[in-house]
This record gives C-alpha cells, structure tokens and sequence, in this order.
C-alpha cells in the first residue's frame, strides 16, 4: 500500500475490509494482494473500474444463481502459470501431471467459456477465449473426461510396445513362478515406454505452445471476474455503494460507517453513529470532547477515501470526492517513536513529508492531534501555521486537536457535539469504568460544522470529576476553569 | 506370500478376503522400525483376488528417492489398482497410467497424485504423515474406484491406527532372538490397541459433546454433570471444586493424548484422595491417544482407575517379521501359534512362511 503503514491499515479498518474481501482462484487473490491507490494519473483506469464493479453489481443483484455458477466454476481453477513457463522455456517438455493440470484449466475454461456466453457477461476489459482445441488435444476420446492419460493413440511406436508389454504380462501370469527372462523383458519394454511417452509429451507440449497466448489471457480473466465477484460481494456483504469521483473542491460523505469498529460495537451490543460531513479544500479543523470520537471518524473518512481510490465499493450512504493524488494519516501508532525517534521528532519528519505531498498535486491529509506531545504554547502556534499553509494548498487537510483559538475565518470547523447536550448533573461520581461507560452512552458522535470561532469544548474537569479525581486536587483548579467546566456552580 | 505351504497360503488368502471385504481400509502399522510392514502389506495386496484395490503409503520414508532405497518400497500392483503416491515417485512406478486427480495435499515428496494402473508393474508409494490428508486420500480413492484401501505405514507410528482413518489394523513386529521379550512388547502393544471401549453411553454422549473436546480435559461427577477447567484449572483443582459441590468423580475424558505423567498422577491423587476417586474411568477418544508405557498402565490397573476409549480399534491381526529371530523352526512356530492362541487373533509370518489361525 502506497500511503499507508502496515499498522496505519489495520488501525483505520482496511484489514478488516480485506479480510472480508476474498476472491476464490490464486489468480484472484494475487489481483487483491495488489490492490492500491489509483492515482490521478490512472483515472481513467480508476472510473471504468468502478464502472464495472456498478454494472456488475446490478447483474449480482439479478441474477443471483448465475453468480454461483460462475463461482461455483471459478473454485475449480488452479495455478497453472508454472505449467505456462515450461511450455515457453522449451527445456522440458510437460509430465503427464501437468498435461493432466493443463486439460483441467482448459476444461474449467471451456464451462466458464460457456457460462459467460450464456449470462451475456460482457463486462470485463479482458476476453475470455475458447480452449477448445487444447481440450481436443488432451482428450482424444469423444467424451470428455477429467483423467489424462499418455494415450497411445498419440503414437504408433507407442502403441506397439505397449502391444508387446501386455503379451508379455498375459505370459508372466500363465506362469506358476516368475520368469526371469519375462520380467526382465517386462522391464525393458516399460522403460521403452516410458522414452515413447516422453516423446509424445514433447510433441504435445509443442502442440500446446500455440495456445499459450490465450490460456495467459484466460488467466487475467480469471483474475479479474473472480476480483470483481468478491468486490461485489464485500459490497452486498456491507451494503457499500460506488463513490462519486466530481470535478469538485469538497469532499461530502453521507452516514460513513467504519465496518471494524461497527463490528466491535456490535459483538458489545452498541452500534456505530453514521459519520456525515463535508469538507473544504484547505485547512479543517475537528474539535471535540475527549472520546467523543474523533480519532474513529478521522479513521472512518480515511477508509472510506482509500476504499474509492482502491476501485472499491465505500462503506456510507454517498461519498462524492474529486480524484486524488495522494492520502497522508498521521495519527498516534508510536511506530516511530520505537525507531529511536521521539515522538514529536517522528510527527515533525511527518509534517515535513505531507507539505512536500501538497506541494507535489492534491491529496486527502488526516492529522489527528499534531503537537499534543510539545510544550502547549509552541504546538498551538505549530497547528496554527500548518493549517495556514494548508490553506494555500489544494489539498483536503482534517486536523483534529484539542487546542483552541486556532481556527481562522476562512477555515473550516467541525465538532463533535459529544457532552454538549448531555445531562451530566444526573451522573454521580461513581466506579470510574462505570463511570466511562454512562459517559460513552451520552456521548452523541454527531460531527456538526460551527462557526469558524466557536470555542473548543471544554469538559475534560467535568468529566475528570465524575470519573472520581479527589477533592483535594479539584480544590486547586483555579476558578475560571471552574467556571469554565460548572459555570455559577460553587465546588463540593 | 510365495513362500507358504499351500495350505497356509489357501487360509492366508481367506484371511485377507474376509478382512478387505469386512474392513473397507486397513492400515499396517507398529510400535518400531523396519518390522515388516511393507512386506506384510505387500503380502495382503498379492493375496487379494477379484476386487478392486487402492493403495498409497501413509508418510514418505525418509530413504525414499535415492536409488538404493527404493526397491525394498516397491509394490507390484495388477490393472486396475488405484494408487495414491507423491509426485516424485511417479517415474519409478513401472505401469501404463491413467491421472485421476491431483489432490493439494503435499509430502516432502511433492503433491499426492492419484492414478490407474492401466498395467501390471511395481509402483513407488510416498503418501501423506498427516492424518486429516489420509483420511482425504482414503476418501479420493475410494471415490475413483477402489473398493477397500490398503495403507502402508511408515516408521514407528501407530497413529495410522487412528480409527476415523483405518477401519481396521495389521500390528506388525519384529520378532527378536529374545523370544519372551518379545511376547511381552506384544502384550502390552495388543493390550493397548485393544483397549476397551466405553460402554456408558450417557458419558459417551457427554465425551462427544463439543464443549468437552475444546478442553485439554472434562470431568464428569457421579450425577453426569460435566466440570471444564474455564479458568486453566489443572486436574487435581477441578477435582476438589467437584467435591466441594459433595460429588465424587464418575470419569475423566482427555480429549489429547493420556501421558506416562498423567497416569501416574492421577493414580497417585486417586490412592491419596480415595474418597474423591473412587472407581474413575479414564477416558481418551482412541487407543491411539494412549501415550502410556506398561509400567503406567500396570498402576492403572492396580488403581481404583480404569482406561476406555470412545472409538475402538479393530486389531484384524499380527504380522510378525521373524528374520530377525535368528535360527529355530520350531521355537518361531511354537511362539507363533501360542500368540495367536492368547490373543485370539491371525498371526503371520510373510519372511517364514507361517500363518496361524485358532478357528472359532
């Protein structure tokens, strides 16, 4: 993956999509191990993929036995593209094993062939041709049959021993003892058979040569139908739809859901908020309570944005998005931070690779708290100055951070409603996981746009309160954060 | 078996008929090396008349593949005969072929591949270690046409007894020139492989129920009510979490191998606690899970414990290799026959000729 860390994929739920993405040949699989970022530069490949895997889906939707049928076929394929080398090397011809793995692929070939014919499938870049005349090699009998066998219909030389061989057994089995004489002559005559049947494998491997070219094509097929089977499943699986690629500056997505912690909420018995937001080109701020979410919806968006950039169904009700170049994430892995680097160190080297990104073409760039880790004065003016440098860009910047008064009048500001609504006064300072959970029930995920100068929440001493931090150390909180979080409410 | 007497050949031949016809796969196996089990393998295929049969090795001699070794693992199969044999072992096998199916299942030897002999001729067998793929291949060649399976067993293993894969066993042995020692490794082999199966069928559903199985062990209390170690509980733990429930232990169920160890254990808690443990089954889900010296099993025996299993095996006979016996007709023939008289099985003896049956 171009833009993500291994730990950047699994944190933001593309592992989780993966794993649920499963093409059924090698081939198949292969073509989702490559699965990665189009570029701008490859739209147009981007759109008609996307525009396949639409139609395609409506044809998953119809015709749902047909799906299994071509499933049910695509099951049988097996990797065979070492099979194509040794045709091409011209060093060893094919063993009878490969002859035998060979007819299979083309009889595979020829019921896919038939299938394809018969659903009208004509939705791939790629066609699939008939192997009929390999069949017709490796089968030589009127009836088509799975086995092979080096027939001696091949060759006459072939047939003669093989005449001669079972004379010779038919006269080892009128004996009441073995003949040596006989055995041994058994034993020549076999190993006569066996140069006969190399020859004969020689012959046909150069008769197959011919036919490489569109069995090497068939296997693309292959890869792609059974590629875009699985991506059409994955779809129904989630009930994911097709991105919206615009000549657009805003980035809208509708009631995004992020599949993972949708999973993991729903084995807790809870369910995921649908994240719905738009975003600016240039600098957006999110701002919100903690665990109001935040980290989740920079995670669900990234996701979402990857997916449709990957040709793949996205997991909301609509994301309509122009198509870009790059996407950087930077968000709290601590990767770095164990190669030796501290972990303002490694955001800085970070920072410094997502200014050069937005130099380079237009992107999508998460930030998700840049700066917590410095002296607070610094890090706000760091934010402030990032989100000005984004503003010259055409970039799509989402920084998340907890500091305030840093958002400017052009810029865009979101924020989680988290406590904002919430009737806090019915909680008691309880257990504190108790605590967390009534918290997290009241928490509402809802991300709203604000006026660019609303001021950041401030309920970390409210919620510190609750979740049962002594007196002793709430009695030292000066009175304007006290009013701040109580408002006229005297401290007790 | 070339070398037997008519007459023991005629009643050998029987022999093999009505197990092949009786037992639809029958595997050869033993408790040490080179004890026959190719020959006696080689013996039963070449006694076999008027049926179809599908053979294939269970693992791959590590010898195979070199020149010198192969011919002492050759098997001269007639037309017809199904053969499952690894990829590499396919230029040493002598017949015109058929290619039935390749099978995903890999040895060291390369993928096991099924054919047909379309001839006679010796074939090269290397098949799969791993019970679940020879359970498959069992399956494969029986799907294309075989109508029992023989399966040649390799080294020292008696996992190939396995009863969810052989419907029935050869035990092949050596016979050492130290005859008594020999009858004494055999009576502990034959005991083990015969061990007796369970005959409660309420603790057999309980042992076969899939909660037990996900456990290292399961108890079960006098009342049938199961106790599962959920929170990493060793034996002698759960044990006293039962007694404090005022019940005394009906049975143990392993759902691995029972060890030397455990056994041993086991008797000394159930001789130190007689109150807990009194008349306690323990129970493994087949003999060969029976990972217990004679030593273990005569403290067994001598305990208010007794050993079960939930799927017995069925022990058709003894091939007993006497090559290595040195000098003595009469002395091999005496110890064959009162074998066979004790155990109440076949016994023969492809290298001496011998075959011995007491008639019901």
């Amino acid at each position: 993956m171009k833009f993500l860390t291994k730990a950047q994929q699994h944190n933001i739920g593309f592992d989780f999509v993966m794993a649920h993405l499963t093409p059924l040949t090698c081939y198949g699989k292969e073509r989702k191990d490559a699965i990665d970022w189009y570029s701008a530069a490859e739209k147009p490949v981007l759109l008609r993929k996307l525009q396949q895997l639409q139609a395609f889906k409506i044809f998953f939707d119809k015709y749902p036995e047909d799906i299994a049928a071509l499933t049910n076929i695509l099951t049988r394929f097996k990797e065979i593209r070492g099979i194509i080398r040794q045709i091409n090397a011209q060093v060893e011809p094919l063993d009878e094993v490969e002859l035998f793995q060979l007819k299979n692929f083309a009889i595979d070939c020829q019921h896919l062939w038939q299938a394809v014919e018969e659903f009208q499938l004509t939705l791939l870049d790629h066609q699939l041709y008939s192997l009929h005349d390999t069949v017709t090699l490796l089968n030589p009998d009127d009836q088509i049959t799975r086995t092979f066998a080096i027939d001696s219909r091949y060759a006459t030389a072939l047939e003669q021993i093989r005449v001669a061989k079972t004379e010779i057994e038919h006269q080892i089995n009128a004996q009441p003892e073995p003949d040596k004489q006989l055995l041994n002559l058994h034993t020549q005559l076999t190993e006569q058979e066996r140069k006969a049947e190399y020859q004969v494998c020689q012959n046909l491997t150069d008769r197959l040569r011919i036919s490489v070219p569109e069995v090497a094509n068939n296997i693309t097929y292959i890869a792609e139908l059974d590629f875009l089977i699985a991506k059409a499943t994955l779809a129904d699986a989630f009930g994911a739809v097709a991105p919206q690629f615009l000549d657009t500056d805003t980035i809208k997505i509708q009631e995004a859901v992020n599949p993972w912690v949708n999973d993991i909420l729903n084995k807790d018995g809870k369910s995921f908020t649908p994240l719905s937001l738009s975003l600016n080109q240039g600098a957006n701020v999110l701002t919100g309570a903690n665990m109001g979410g935040k980290t989740v919806a920079l995670a669900t968006l990234t996701l979402n944005i990857l997916l449709a950039h990957c040709g793949l169904f996205v997991f909301c009700r609509s994301l309509s998005l122009p198509v870009l170049d790059f996407l950087f994430y930077l968000a709290h892995d601590y990767q770095s931070v164990t190669a030796g680097v501290s972990s303002f160190g490694a955001e800085v080297r970070q920072i410094t690779r997502m200014i050069e990104q937005m130099g380079d073409g237009r992107g999508f760039a998460v930030v998700d708290e840049f700066a917590r880790d410095t002296n607070p004065e610094e890090g706000q003016t760091m934010v402030r100055t990032l989100l000005r440098l984004c503003e010259k860009h055409n970039s799509f910047c989402l920084l998340s951070t907890h500091f305030s008064k840093i958002v400017e009048r052009d810029m865009q500001h979101l924020q989680v409603v988290g406590l904002r609504n919430a009737p806090l006064e019915t909680l008691s300072p309880v257990r504190a996981e108790k605590t967390v959970n009534h918290l997290q029930e009241m928490m509402d995920f809802t991300i709203e746009a604000v006026p660019w100068d609303n001021p950041a929440p401030k309920d970390a001493v409210r919620v510190a309160k609750l979740m049962g931090l002594p007196q002793e150390f709430l009695d030292l909180i000066d009175d304007e954060t006290w009013e701040n979080a109580f408002g006229n409410q005297t401290e007790s | 078996m070339a070398n037997l007497p008519a007459t023991n050949q005629l009643l050998f031949s029987a022999f093999v008929q009505r197990s092949v016809a009786g037992y639809p796969s029958i595997a050869f196996v033993s408790f040490e090396k080179t004890s026959g089990k190719s020959t006696a393998f080689r013996a039963f295929l070449h006694a076999v008349e008027g049926i179809t049969a599908g053979i294939t090795s269970l693992g791959a001699d590590p010898a195979n593949g070199k020149e010198a070794a192969i011919d002492g693992h050759l098997h001269f199969v007639k037309p017809g005969t199904v053969i499952a044999t690894a990829r590499q072992c396919l230029p040493y096998c002598e017949p015109t072929r058929t290619i039935l199916t390749d099978t995903s299942v890999l040895t060291p030897l390369g993928e096991v591949i099924l054919f047909r002999a379309e001839s006679a001729g010796r074939v090269f067998l290397a098949g799969p270690s791993i019970i679940a793929d020879a359970i498959n291949i069992k399956k494969n060649l029986l799907e294309f046409g075989a109508e029992f399976v023989l399966m040649d067993g390799a080294g020292a293993r008696i996992s190939p007894a396995n009863p969810r894969l052989s419907d029935g066993i050869v035990l092949c042995a050596n016979l050492a020139p130290d005859i008594a020692q020999t009858q004494e490794d055999l009576q502990y082999q034959i005991n083990l492989l015969q061990t007796r199966p369970l005959v409660d069928e309420r603790l057999r559903e309980i042992c076969q129920q899939k909660q037990p199985a996900q456990f290292s062990f399961a108890l079960v209390d006098q009342n049938y009510g199961t106790h599962l170690p959920y929170n990493g509980e060793t034996i002698s733990q759960l044990i006293e979490t039962v007694e404090q429930q005022h019940q005394t232990i009906r049975a143990m169920y392993f759902s691995g191998a029972l060890t030397d160890r455990q056994a041993e254990g086991l008797v000394k808690y159930a001789e130190t606690n007689p109150a807990l443990v009194k008349k306690c089954t323990l129970i493994v889900e087949d003999p060969t899970k029976l990972m217990i010296q004679p030593r273990a099993i005569a403290s067994i025996q001598a305990s208010p414990l007794s050993l079960s299993v939930l799927y017995p095996i069925q022990l058709l006979g003894i091939a007993v290799n006497s090559s290595t016996a040195g000098s003595g007709y009469d002395r091999i023939t005496d110890f064959l026959k009162r074998l066979s008289t004790d155990c109440h099985l076949p016994v023969f003896d492809v290298h001496g000729g011998f075959f011995f049956e007491i008639p019901d």
